[in-house]
């Protein structure tokens, strides 16, 4: 009896297989439904900067699945679940679709759409008011993505003040590592090294090149045994799978490892060699700068044991290969940039610098005038503008304020008073938002432009490279998939259209390089001659020729086929010339040229504030970024129901000193406002810190963001079920606006904060 | 010489786990599940006192047992264990009495908010029939979950099976689960559901 129905239901259930099938991590799905073979079309990702190779599966015209790309080097078939999130980005049922106009007053709600056309002739008539009268310093363009035509556009306007997010996000790391080396970062070759020192990273939830690199951080340490010591005020993600997790006082990295450097140097231990020939401070010199940083006075500071220090010294210099990696939570500071450098030390005392399971130069794909990497950005700049209310200061009129896939209403810090002057219509006459949504800047605009997500573009872009060989990610299009009928109606039909799939954005969302080309058209020669494009495939593919060695391989057709491209050098890390020769140029430990500006050269700890200003009930407030939370995800339901709401990290000990239970309301306080927030108790955070999660509390974006139930398209979101939970709160509220004075980041960390239990 | 029959199995590999979540989106992505209820999650459990304290994952999916309660309490012979020990519900079969999901001691099913039948994971058989892995095996960004026949001694989840030591989940009441694990952790599998924040 039992038999017969197992073999009714295994024919019913569409198994007939036989064989075994070859199980690999291969790129081809299947429908659950009709069981017929998925469309894939590799791409590359764009939820965070890693830029992972993506494969996208299309069900007919449907995007039904994103996974990752097996043959990618840096991913390996390796996804977060923000990059199969996507999913839920491009089929949003509150997404932008159409250009709408406020009508009503500013910050209202009130919209009325208008055509593509009639938001061009705007936008073109206030860019030739401005440079008719010659102040284009007053047309100033937020951009929080990357995107080479918006630079062209901007480069051909000229004056046109810049806020880039993206390279703010780094700027203290990156001004540290040109002092030194010159080269604006480094990779960490984690996959080979046997001891990895982790201060204030978290890539396994967030990191510049995410996945790859945390795939290479757990293999060496599951199947190659090595160490990875993680020193943080919470315990991130990384932490919770490190071998060991010291817990530090806020701020207090630099000093911990200057007394390493310390230990390493006194006890004869580091690379003598390398500290003659390759860098500019003879070792007695450098003895005697860090004569001052004792154990003793470190422990004392940090918090940390004299003894674990030492012993993690010694380990670090003598297990080697050893690499010590640093993330936001050593230059998210005031003294950023020089507790970067401090961390830095510690790579140079052991000779790291082109060694295996060391660091690396990054490699990058040649073009056909070879430019090396550390000229490839104009380097970080220090001086650039920081924040919206920044503008207010330099005392720059605005004229248009262009915000794209940017949201200073709600990232930027003490993002109240960035509400209040976005408000302000004299101040701030004209609005732009170009975004996926209607967020907290564009409900403040005076014009919202929807934008096509990054699965609907196209780009270009050498990614940097974790294994040493030079990739070049291709971004294209795979949504929406117009059908045949609609082929033949498109206005320009050519024959040869119906051969290769053709994708259009959802709705009327544009890309902001056709918005930047046809801006170009309209303003007329000056600009449009340095944008010579029919539209944004027709740059990618003219791009591609700049590429010889990429051309004679079959050029936009092989990257289309595979989403990326290999430089065909072999292994570039150790054959390449120009990067031995780098080699030759000392590693400034002590940097000349910060002396001449009057600034410490050698790398110093430098406390947030003297011991004798810190009072008892005050803490450290630090923020950190979930593995689920990007812009791209804030309105995703996969990810919203993942973490819907943020609670403040609070030592267990410390809440019961203070009767505060998990759970409970509290107020949190800083100099720029206050915060109601619940208190989640945990023993996952040192006594004198406070941890919010970044990305919650929004009150635009969309109805999942908000934590409200909706009937839509969607079935889903009528199940939305964390209404009750809300949700939760955006911790740039209260933190105030500081800024290294050196390396010109953001202090994002140092926000110090009292407590009210309500 | 006669081919063995096929016996799947999955492994969890906790040591490479980082805690992602990308498992359970890809799940939700690849089997439609609405909001609400779940076919794979991620269980994160705090344990110990400050500074001595600790984070485990614990992701969890369907064990496909080799002896499934729920198939035996299936009134309408809805839950179905296949020869190659994937448990299966029939959509049609299904009366959603959720007589399984009392009987399932790991908590696993789930009624469809919108069909009002009983779901769970069943590791994607639509992909294993067609010679793929499970969709949360594509996605995990560590490698952490092993998917494959256990029959087959060259397959890597039986070399990972033999190689290591592992475990089940509540071996005690005679399920034989098929998800195995690498450094399951008996305080992380006893803990309550903590959501994440």
């Amino acid at each position: 009896m039992k038999t017969g129905i197992t073999l009714v239901a295994s024919a019913a259930a569409g198994m007939g297989a036989t064989q075994i099938p070859d199980m690999k991590k291969n790129s081809s799905a299947v429908s659950r439904t009709s069981l017929k073979t998925l469309r894939a079309i590799p791409t590359s990702c764009e939820q965070c900067p890693a830029g992972c190779g993506l494969i996208a599966y299309l069900n007919g015209e449907r995007l039904v699945q994103l996974l990752g790309n097996p043959s990618h080097p840096n991913n390996q078939g390796g996804i977060c679940a923000k990059g199969i999130a996507g999913l839920n980005l491009v089929n949003d049922p509150e997404r932008l679709l159409f250009p709408l106009k406020r009508i009503g007053p500013r910050g209202g709600g009130q919209w009325s759409k208008i055509t593509w056309d009639e938001a061009y002739s705007i936008l073109s008539r206030r860019i030739e008011q401005m440079m008719s009268k010659g102040n284009l310093n007053e047309f100033i363009i937020d951009k929080g993505r990357e995107d080479p035509l918006l630079e062209r556009f901007i480069t051909a306007l000229g004056t046109a003040p810049v806020l880039d997010r993206l390279s703010l996000k780094n700027l203290n790391r990156d001004t540290a590592f040109v002092s030194m080396i010159e080269s604006p970062y480094l990779i960490e070759d984690v996959g080979k090294s046997r001891t990895i020192l982790n201060f204030g990273a978290n890539p396994y939830a967030n990191h510049d090149y995410f996945i790859g690199f945390a795939r290479r951080l757990v293999h060496s340490r599951v199947e190659k045994g090595a160490r990875l010591i993680t020193f943080d005020v919470r315990m991130s993600e990384t932490a919770a799978k490190s071998d060991a997790w010291y817990p530090l006082k806020a701020g207090t990295d630099a000093i911990v490892a200057l007394s390493m450097a310390r230990v390493i140097v006194e006890k004869g231990l580091a690379d003598q060699e390398f500290m003659k020939k390759n860098t500019n401070s003879p070792l007695p010199v450098l003895k005697d700068h860090l004569s001052q940083y004792t154990l003793q006075k470190a422990a004392m500071v940090s918090g940390l044991r004299a003894e674990d220090i030492e012993r993690l010294a010694v380990e670090f210099a003598t297990q080697k290969p050893s690499v010590a990696l640093f993330g936001g939570g050593v230059t998210d500071h005031i003294h950023g940039s020089q507790n970067a450098r401090c961390i830095a030390l510690l790579n140079w005392l052991i000779g790291n610098l082109e060694q295996e399971g060391g660091l690396f130069f990054p490699r990058f794909i040649e073009k056909s005038q070879p430019r090396a990497p550390w000229q490839k950005s104009s380097g970080p700049k220090p001086d650039q503008i920081k924040a919206t209310l920044d503008l207010q200061k330099l005392g720059n009129r605005i004229d248009t304020y262009f915000a794209y896939l940017s949201n200073p209403a709600y990232d930027d810090l003490d993002c109240r008073s960035t509400v209040k002057l976005l408000k302000n219509e004299k101040k701030v006459p004209f609005l732009v938002a170009m975004d996926t949504h209607l967020t907290e800047t564009a409900f403040l605009a005076d014009m919202v432009l929807p934008a096509a997500t990054y699965l609907e573009s196209w780009g270009l872009k050498s990614a940097p490279s974790l294994e040493g060989v030079p990739i070049l990610n291709l971004r294209q299009p795979v949504v929406s998939l117009l059908s045949t009928a609609e082929v033949l109606r498109l206005p320009g039909f050519e024959v040869g259209k119906l051969i290769e799939p053709v994708f259009r954005p959802k709705g009327e969302a544009k890309e902001i390089g056709n918005l930047c080309l046809e801006l170009a058209r309209r303003i007329g020669d000056r600009v449009s001659k340095s944008l010579p494009f029919k539209d944004t495939q027709d740059y990618i593919a003219q791009e591609v020729l700049t590429f010889p060695a990429l051309k004679s391989q079959g050029g936009l057709k092989i990257l289309k086929r595979e989403g990326m491209w290999f430089s065909p050098q072999k292994d570039s890390r150790h054959s390449a010339a120009k990067y031995s020769s780098r080699r030759k140029n000392k590693v400034k430990i002590y940097a000349e040229a910060w002396r001449q500006k009057g600034l410490s050269p050698w790398p110093e700890y430098h406390p947030l504030r003297k011991p004798e200003e810190e009072t008892e009930d005050e803490f450290i407030l630090t923020t950190f970024k979930s593995s689920l939370s990007s812009k791209g995800t804030s309105n995703s339901k996969w990810a919203r129901e993942i973490l819907h709401e943020n609670r403040l990290w609070m030592n267990r000990e410390i809440a019961k000193e203070l009767g505060i239970q998990n759970g409970d309301k509290v107020q949190v306080s800083s100099s720029v406002g206050t915060l109601i927030i619940r208190v989640l108790t945990t023993s996952r955070i040192h006594p004198k810190s406070l941890a919010i999660a970044e990305g919650f509390g929004h009150n635009a974006i969309g109805k999942i963001a908000k934590a409200e139930r909706f009937s839509s398209s969607d079935q889903d979101t009528r199940l939305l079920w964390w209404e009750k939970e809300g949700p939760g709160v955006n911790p740039n509220e209260i933190i105030e606006r500081k800024t290294d004075s050196i390396g010109g980041g953001l202090g994002s960390k140092d926000t110090l904060v009292r407590v009210k239990k309500l | 010489m006669k081919k063995k029959a096929i016996r799947y199995a999955m492994l969890f590999d906790l040591r490479k786990c980082i805690g992602c979540h990308a498992c359970a989106v890809a799940c939700k992505s690849e089997n439609n599940v609405p909001l609400g209820v779940w076919r794979s999650w991620v269980k994160k459990v705090e344990k110990g006192q400050y500074p001595n304290s600790k984070e485990f994952f614990l992701p969890l999916v369907c064990n496909n047992c080799e002896k499934p309660i729920c198939v035996t309490v299936c009134p309408v012979w809805a839950s179905i264990r296949r020869p190659d020990g994937i448990v299966y519900i029939d959509p049609h079969r299904c009366i959603g009495c959720r007589y399984c999901m009392a009987a399932c001691p790991y908590g696993v099913r789930y009624i469809n908010p919108l069909k009002k039948i009983a779901e769970k994971c069943y590791w994607c058989h639509h992909r294993v029939d067609a010679g793929l892995k499970p969709a949360c095996v594509m996605a995990c960004p560590t490698d952490a979950i092993i998917f494959g026949d256990l029959e087959d001694p060259e397959s890597e989840v039986a070399k990972s099976v033999t190689k290591n030591a592992v475990q089940v989940i509540k071996p005690e009441i005679g399920t034989a689960p098929h998800t195995f694990y690498i450094g399951l952790d008996i305080a992380a599998v006893e803990a309550k559901q903590e959501r994440e924040r």
